[in-house]
């Protein structure tokens, strides 16, 4: 048996990859030293999906790795084995390879003589870690034929280190969903034409969408510097500060300063940019970690909404030349500098026009560019205007 | 007791695990107030323990007591604890960075419930994951969108399977299986309000997630129908506007006439059109419908 130190040094290396999956193959190789093992891994099967995923393992050739995700997996005598006798996860799931089959059987197999025995294996060990409706995670180790059978030893150690591995998977299967989640919403802040600023509590930028990005990189009203983000005009920074340290206060519990609203004047003659600033709900326990505790939300009025005509073409079935008139119109213009902007007559325009508010349900200019503006304009479409320009309605 | 404490916390460590009787002499100690009025009717006399992790603003300490009439930790305590040290360390890291995660996925969440837009993200089946606050109103009204247990669905077939199109196209992009971008969508709504835009596009970055139910898809709704929230006092303040200019300015903004303005806050057509000259001059405007593209577009609507 395993000395206390190296078992706790095995446990260690666990939790080491629960905070860093890169540290998974550090822990399986001293777990196959340990266990005299060869390729050692942590599965992910998916039912649903018609192959399963090694997700990582050490001690392997790519190239077998490779065909048995492919092929070998369906005709793996043990699976078969595991399949009918794993209902649940658990640490009586813990068995060697020869208790479910035996070596005299699995010697008649495909898979012991075209997989295993071409990389001199023919023992294994393993246990299910976790189960849910669509998908399990197993832990597996396999050993050449000429070291023989995993004896109780092994199992012993694979027993201690059982709820250390499980506690490892599940941690890493929450901070997955919301490493998932966290992505996914600020994939969806990219799209939207409103600026978005994450702040720490010390006003520090912890995360900013594409719209913000393109306001900050303008240096024109709103700086991000090092020291957290400022204004152009130092009174601007000062009501900013104040308001980022209120909102702060607020969302740590301390006040309940709802932040504000400031118009902060740009170097370069252009309309103010809007900033509004709001605090993030209360951060219980949070104290020791850099989270936002404040949003910055800013909007650039003279941001006009660029080739949208695809889009409003696509969405109300506009012509070509309709969805032009209808984006200029969006942009500002009058529908004379419409008609003088496309090089047709004013008529023609009028025409259009008429036709635009028919196909979009509304009676006169400013209905018009006030639904253009709520509806389409509100979402970044730039990728998808360009996608949409090679597919014909 | 506290700078001898304060020196080890620097360094933390195994060989930082103390009881209380190696950080301070204890006759000296039990002549303090602290020893006499705490220490002593709490019980916890007896303490050992360590520094377990340092930050420039915080520290975090590990520690146990005994009452006075027990005996003083030793190296049995002190063993065990550096023992258990590097463990220590660890949850306190793992702890760390799923409180950072947390944090940053519940502010933009949060960032997300306070733009007028409705957000649904959807697995790579289809199925609902999580919705903002705005497309929780949507959804509730069954009004083009629904909500099913098998995930999201239009009013009409056709604009259904249209959807469903888009979502399944976007869930491979996402899944690294295709190329498809997701698409924009009207849907028509049976109420005759005005069709609600929806944007289906693909989402997040999964991977090693194989066993994990995280978005594939986002859809991104817009409601035109969708009062913007009284924003009087916001334009007045960001334009200088008067209340009755600003009073003037909301309403063009949601979408009236001049005259219809007029007529709804009961003044003559003429001072609606002076209020109007104003709010021109004011937002460096000169017509209605730049001032409608200002107004909206440079204003923060939040619900």
């Amino acid at each position: 048996m395993l000395s206390q130190e190296k078992v706790l040094s095995l446990v260690g290396r666990i939790y080491d990859a629960a905070a860093d999956v890169r540290l998974w193959p550090a822990f399986l190789e001293d777990f196959a030293d340990a266990v005299d093992g060869t390729t050692t891994g942590l599965i992910f099967y998916d039912w649903s999906a018609s192959d399963a995923k090694l997700d990582v393992s050490v001690r392997y050739d790519p190239a077998y790795a490779r065909q048995y995700v492919q092929h070998y997996y369906s005709v793996n005598p043990w699976t078969q084995a595991w399949k009918k006798r794993w209902n649940c996860a658990g640490p009586e799931t813990i068995e060697a390879g020869d208790e479910n089959v035996e070596l005299a059987l699995l010697e008649k197999t495909e898979f012991y003589n075209d997989y295993l025995l071409p990389q001199s294996d023919a023992h294994q060990m393993g246990c299910m870690l976790t189960k849910t409706d669509q998908t399990f995670a197993a832990f597996t180790c396999m050993r050449r034929r000429k070291t023989g059978a995993f004896g109780p030893d092994e199992l012993d150690l694979l027993r201690l280190l059982f709820p250390h591995l499980q506690r490892a998977v599940t941690f890493r299967r929450k901070v997955a969903e919301l490493e998932g989640r966290y992505h996914a919403s600020l994939d969806a802040l990219d799209r939207l034409p409103t600026g978005v600023i994450l702040l720490d509590g010390s006003g520090r930028t912890v995360a900013t969408n594409r719209e913000a990005d393109r306001v900050l990189r303008q240096n024109d009203g709103l700086l991000a510097s090092s020291h957290g983000i400022r204004a152009s005009r130092p009174d601007d920074t000062q009501e900013l500060r104040g308001m980022i340290a209120g909102a702060a206060r607020t969302a740590k519990g301390e006040g309940t300063g709802a932040g504000g609203l400031l118009a902060l004047t740009r170097p370069s003659g252009k309309r103010p940019l809007t900033v509004l600033v709001a605090p993030v709900g209360r951060n219980f326990f949070a104290t020791d970690v850099k989270t936002p505790s404040v949003i910055l939300f800013v909007t650039d009025p003279e941001h006009k909404v660029e080739s949208l005509a695809g889009a409003l073409a696509r969405l109300y079935n506009l012509t070509t030349a309709e969805s032009r008139v209808a984006e200029l119109l969006m942009q500002g213009e009058t529908a004379v500098r419409a008609a003088e902007r496309l090089g047709v007559s004013h008529n023609t325009a009028r025409t259009h026009l008429q036709r635009i508010y028919r196909k979009t349900g509304t009676m006169h200019q400013g209905e018009l560019v006030r639904l253009l503006l709520a509806g389409p304009a509100r979402l970044s479409l730039s990728e998808v205007t360009e996608h949409l320009g090679t597919c014909a309605r | 007791m506290e700078s001898r404490w304060t020196r080890s916390a620097r360094h933390p460590g195994p060989d930082t695990v103390y009881t209380g009787e190696q950080l301070i002499e204890s006759e000296q100690f039990r002549k303090t107030e602290f020893y006499n009025d705490y220490v002593v009717p709490n019980r916890i006399v007896r303490h050992f323990g360590s520094p377990l992790a340092l930050h420039p603003r915080w520290v975090s300490n590990l520690s146990s007591h005994r009452p006075g009439n027990r005996e003083p930790f030793g190296s049995v305590e002190i063993d065990l604890l550096k023992v258990l040290f590097p463990h220590l360390q660890r949850a306190i890291q793992l702890h760390r960075r799923f409180e950072e995660l947390e944090g940053r996925h519940r502010a933009s969440l949060e960032a997300l419930n306070r733009l007028p837009v409705g957000v649904i993200m959807l697995d790579k089946s289809g199925r609902i994951v999580a919705t903002n606050r705005e497309a929780e109103r949507l959804l509730h009204q069954n009004d083009g969108l629904f909500a099913t247990s098998h995930g999201i669905r239009a009013s009409g077939q056709n604009y259904s399977r249209e959807l469903h199109g888009m979502i399944a196209g976007a869930a491979k992009t996402a899944e690294g299986e295709g190329t498809a971008a997701g698409g924009l969508l009207a849907l028509p709504r049976p109420s005759g309000k005005r069709s609600l835009t929806v944007l289906v596009a693909p989402a997040g970055r999964n991977s090693f997630s194989t066993d994990v139910k995280t978005p594939s898809v986002i859809l991104i709704v817009t409601d035109p129908e969708k009062k913007l929230d009284s924003l009087a006092r916001t334009l007045a303040r960001l334009y200088d506007l008067t209340a009755a200019e600003s009073r003037v300015a909301e309403l063009l903004m949601q979408g009236e006439t001049v005259v219809r303005t007029a007529e709804r806050l009961g003044v003559s057509h003429n001072t609606a059109r002076t209020h109007l000259q104003r709010i021109y001059q004011k937002t460096n405007t000169s017509h209605q419908g730049d001032l409608i593209r200002v107004l909206v577009s440079g204003t923060p609507h939040l619900s």
